[in-house]
């Protein structure tokens, strides 16, 4: 949405309204980074500073007891939304502190709300600097970190342990936390209920029982070395029944495979720095590429405790690709860092058969239906061009993964949201342009004439709900989101939810007397 | 329960050649090693060449100072037939790799272990600990580990088959002097410990003592010496030593180049270097007619055990001859038989079966082997590409494997392996010879216990080579990285290789399988956190 519209439109409808108060608030009316659930759409209203879910049944206000909404997350099973907040605390005392600026000495308190049915199911203290949340796999247990690459401001309030990780029970809101070491990177989920946590230099595992350390597995001897881990998955053996943490580590060859049954580690070789892990269940091997070198490495994990000359495959490739898109049975391997590599690889894994497809213009995303049997390519312009009409322009390249077959489409303009969708029959894209006020439905056998649905304001994000409908930002001001149903491209729209307590002047929360109340 | 072998035979080469068919190669110019060791079919020690000997008390030598042979290097993993042992002495912990499953465990031991050793009934693993003076004992099934102190400045150790005892000293030859902090040093103060009842006891033997060997039974050992054999008998649970002279002159004592100790434990048999006689000390007895001298020819240069333990052979390279004694009464006269007069031969190496014995010597420079067989007593020469380094023997005594140096001796210029590390296998059957040119200097050999396959591995270069004995065709695996040791499992035909990595390597090769199998980075174990 733009900022400059939501400013001057807040500030004329406040201006047609006494104030009584100086309000300095600024920025948008609303999030579009919205949390889809089960009972609706939850969006934040930054300068109301509300949290709303919007439905078909109208717009609800979820009291959050008077803090203000940050982030939200929802849970994968989409039966709550978790929500970063800050209520503001006055340290001053006073019969006359009502306002946030009446008070010298404010402090911020950082919890988690979680949230169902339009109301906090429960309340969690966290510490600011939580950047980042995992789930675990049946979506029980919430885990949040800071994770320096996930970007923005970290925010420390007193001191804090920037290593500390906090698991919390969604159900209940009970909470604990482990010190994993310094700079957390990622959090894996093992088969017996473990949160594996990938940190510098270490590897913890959590029981998620307990919120016990169970395991702290170094990835040095020398205190002085760091070693920054660059990408992790979990590896199951079925022949062996045992799970296997696979690691690849910053500015290294090597591959460190923990076996986590038997607490012990194994180090391979994989030639070059990899730039991307893709496990595949299916075939219980896991692809490994090289934004540096053409070639794609395949392991075998039922040979992760020792290591043998068949354990690794190199596989080569005409071009590097630097990322693995995993299907069942098979990767999709491209490149979506250099301007100058139109190859897509799918490499089936039982037969290690090589399919090279050529798109049109370099791979900006890449994903897969569900069945396995398309999968689409957003592709960007090149970075050099002529006069090429199509080498200047974003389009759609669609591959047909039961053929060598491949199609590229030109986009009138960026895409900026694509889905996928299936039905029995038929896999469409779901595609939204910037700049265009209609959604296109790709059929992706017949790419040629896609069909289209009026939007009723111009697009910003499509995204998948727990339902299976989608949901549709829209650039409006005042709000507009629209829930999208891909069997008959029926668009529920519902608007104008950002005004919400638009001039609602906020006291300060939680004061002595609302606490007693409670 | 482990059975012995009735007849004579050298302690520590039937544990370490007969079970795991394996040792590595020992040249002169490794004598910084100090590891100084066996070979097959040799006697227990065996010095390097001596340049510097001639204020020694020898009666004979010919200028070509002593023959090398092989030996097993320092830090070498140790082997059960269920688990290898690897010490790490910069983590201070010892590493248990199962076989065949290769699972791998790590145990906290003393400072820098630098020596590890398996009792024969393989339940028992121990460690010299050479940073913290102690000695390591490991349960090889539950990995619980017990420590006992030993005294400081001590840099080897030997431990009973039977895993009760263990023998601490220092030998000045070795790598590595042990830690000690000041105060008077003693070289030849020893550590006896119990590894039972985890018990030190300390004791003095001869002058700077460069080897230890256990009687079969484990109830006496002989600590070596130039000037003592220091017997210590543990029949009373107690360690009891007594000292034996075996030079005249003990302040400058000739060097005992090589001892055989019965396995009864009735006597010991001592090669000196360049003394012209056989010391016999009769260590059932203490009166001063304990040491006797039995007659050998001119300069013996090797003495080595027959493979059914009823004979010792010695070389004399001075007079050509081979002295062969009868061990049931090394006092009975022995029998000589003459070697070629034209060949210079100083070494032997006996076939499994003992039907023939290989000669040749490292130290002339000439590139001929002898072919002794033993029915007929005749000695046929036959030439070799190049000097011979060292020989072993198939497990099935078919095939000889011959290493060449780089040295060239008699080797003509136009050779193709002048100035080249070289190899021979040699049929011993119809004398058919393979020669084969190396990279590099070969560091390690072995053999499956079946007999079929040998590997060698060389130094710097991340190879497992591989000799087939029964088409002699060349083969070779890659390493992950460069060898340091090579050895092969007990009752398996797999070989293991340790190699060069901060975080530790070894691989393994079955050759039923022909897979090799790497573990990588099993010192971070010791660090995991459970």
């Amino acid at each position: 949405m733009n900022k400059t519209t939501s400013i001057l439109t807040a500030l004329a409808l406040l201006s047609a309204c006494e104030t009584y108060q100086p309000d300095d608030r600024s920025g948008a009316l609303w999030d579009t980074n919205v949390a889809s659930a089960n009972d609706g759409i939850y969006i934040n209203l930054p300068f109301a500073g509300d949290l709303v879910r919007v439905n078909a049944g109208g717009i609800s206000v979820v009291d959050l007891d008077g803090a203000v909404p940050n982030r939200l997350v929802e849970s994968p099973d989409g039966s709550q939304v978790l929500v970063f907040a800050t209520w503001q605390e006055c340290k001053e005392d006073g019969e006359d502190i009502v306002f946030p600026e009446d008070c010298d000495e404010l402090v911020d308190n950082s919890i988690l709300s979680i949230v169902s049915d339009a109301a906090v199911t429960a309340e969690v203290d966290i510490p600011s600097h939580l950047n980042t949340i995992s789930f675990s796999n049946d979506g029980a247990i919430a885990v949040a970190y800071l994770d320096y690459d996930a970007g923005g401001d970290i925010q420390v309030d007193g001191f804090a342990d920037l290593g500390e990780v906090a698991f919390i029970r969604v159900a209940d809101g009970s909470k604990g936390s482990a010190s994993v070491g310094f700079s957390p990177k990622q959090v894996l989920f093992s088969p017996d209920n473990q949160a594996v946590v990938m940190s510098r230099s270490q590897v913890v595992a959590v029981d998620l029982e307990t919120f016990e350390r169970t395991l702290e597995a170094p990835l040095t001897l020398d205190a002085d070395q760091a070693i920054n881990p660059s990408n992790a998955e979990l590896a199951y053996d079925p022949q062996s029944g045992v799970t296997n943490l696979l690691l690849t580590v910053q500015g290294s060859s090597d591959i460190y495979m923990l076996n986590l049954e038997n607490k012990y580690w194994n180090i391979g070789d994989l030639g070059a720095v990899p730039s991307d892990i893709g496990v595949d269940e299916t075939t219980a091997q896991s692809v490994f590429v090289f934004s540096g070198t053409s070639k794609a490495v395949v392991l075998d994990h039922s040979q992760l405790a020792t290591l043998n000359s068949s354990s690794l495959e190199d596989i080569d490739l005409e071009e590097p690709s630097n990322k693995a898109l995993m299907g069942d049975g098979f990767a999709l391997l491209y490149n979506d860092a250099s301007g100058a590599v139109h190859d897509v690889y799918k490499l089936e894994l039982e037969s290690r058969q090589l399919t090279e497809y050529v798109v049109s213009n370099p791979v900006q995303e890449l994903m897969v239906t569900e069945s396995g049997r398309y999968a689409v390519a957003v592709v960007r312009p090149e970075n050099s061009y002529g006069s090429d009409y199509q080498d200047s322009r974003y389009g759609l390249s669609i591959l047909d993964l039961s053929s060598d077959e491949s199609i590229s489409l030109v986009a009138q303009s960026e895409p900026i949201g694509v889905a996928l969708v299936e039905d029995e029959s038929n896999s469409y894209a779901l595609a939204l342009l910037a700049g265009s006020d209609t959604l296109l439905q790709v059929n992706l056998a017949s790419p040629n004439a896609p069909a289209e649905v009026d939007l009723p304001a111009p697009p910003i994000s499509i995204a998948a709900m727990p339902d299976g409908n989608f949901v549709i930002t829209h650039n409006q001001s005042l709000g507009m989101v629209s829930i999208l149903d891909p069997a008959t491209l029926e668009l529920q729209t519902m608007s104008n939810f950002a005004v919400t307590n638009l001039f609602e002047q906020k006291e300060l929360p939680r004061t002595e007397g609302n606490q007693e109340a409670e | 329960m482990t059975t012995f072998r009735p007849s004579l035979f050298p302690i520590g080469l039937s544990a370490l050649l007969m079970a795991c068919s394996d040792y590595a190669m020992k040249t002169s110019s490794e004598e910084s090693d100090g590891a100084y060791g066996y070979a097959y079919g040799d006697t227990g020690y065996y010095s390097a060449p001596e340049d510097n000997t001639s204020d020694a008390d020898s009666d004979y030598d010919d200028g070509l100072g002593s023959e090398a042979e092989s030996d097993f290097m320092s830090l070498r993993p140790a082997t059960t037939n269920a688990y290898v042992f690897v010490a790490n002495p910069d983590r201070n912990t010892v590493t248990r790799i199962s076989v065949p499953s290769l699972a791998v465990l790590t145990a906290e031991v003393g400072v820098e272990p630098s020596l590890v050793e398996t009792s024969a009934d393989y339940s028992r693993a121990i460690t010299f600990n050479k940073g913290s003076n102690s000695v390591s004992i490991i349960d090889a099934d539950s990995l619980e580990v017990s420590e006992v102190e030993v005294r400081r400045n001590l840099n080897q150790m030997k431990m009973s088959a039977q895993g009760s005892w263990a023998v601490c000293y220092h030998d000045v030859g070795a790598e590595g002097g042990g830690s000690s902090s000041g105060g008077a040093i003693s070289f030849n103060a020893i550590s006896i410990v119990d590894l039972e009842n985890e018990t030190h006891f300390e004791a003095m033997a001869g002058s700077y003592p460069h080897d230890v060997q256990f009687t079969e039974d484990g109830l006496m050992a002989v600590v070596i010496s130039d000037d003592y054999l220091s017997a210590i008998d543990f029949s009373t649970g107690q360690p009891e030593l007594r000292r034996i002279a075996i030079a005249e002159d003990l302040v400058n004592p000739p060097r005992a180049e090589e001892v055989l100790l019965d396995p009864q434990g009735r006597y010991a048999l001592v090669r000196q270097y360049g003394v012209n006689e056989l010391v016999l000390v009769n260590l059932e007895t203490d009166s001063a007619e304990a040491v006797s001298l039995i007659a050998v020819g001119e300069n013996p240069t090797d003495m080595d055990v027959s493979p059914d333990g009823t004979e010792a052979i010695v070389v004399a390279r001075g007079s050509k001859e081979l002295w062969i004694y009868d061990l049931s009464d090394p006092s009975l006269p022995p029998s000589v038989l003459p070697m070629p007069e034209e060949e210079v031969f100083g070494s032997l190496i006996l076939s499994p079966d003992s039907s023939q014995g290989l000669l040749y010597s490292t130290a002339s420079q000439e590139s001929t082997m002898g072919v002794w067989s033993r029915d007929a007593d005749d000695i046929v020469v036959r030439g070799l590409v190049k000097p011979v380094s060292n020989i072993g023997v198939s497990p099935t005594g078919e095939t000889a494997v011959v290493f060449h140096p780089a040295e060239n001796g008699d080797t003509p210029s136009t050779s193709q392996f002048y100035n080249h590390f070289a190899l021979s296998l040699v049929d011993l059957s119809d004398y058919f010879t393979s020669a084969y040119q190396l990279a590099a200097e070969p560091d390690s050999f072995a053999s499956t216990p079946d007999g079929n396959i040998g590997f060698y591995t060389m130094k710097n270069q991340p190879y497992l080579e591989l000799l087939d004995y029964r088409t002699f065709v060349p083969s070779e695996v890659r390493l992950p990285s460069n060898p340091v040791h090579l050895g092969t499992l007990p009752e398996t035909n797999t070989a293991f290789v340790s190699q060069e990595h901060g975080l530790g390597r070894i691989s393994f090769f079955d050759t039923d399988e022909a897979v090799l199998q790497t573990i990588t980075g099993f010192e971070l174990n010791a660090a995991i956190e459970q």
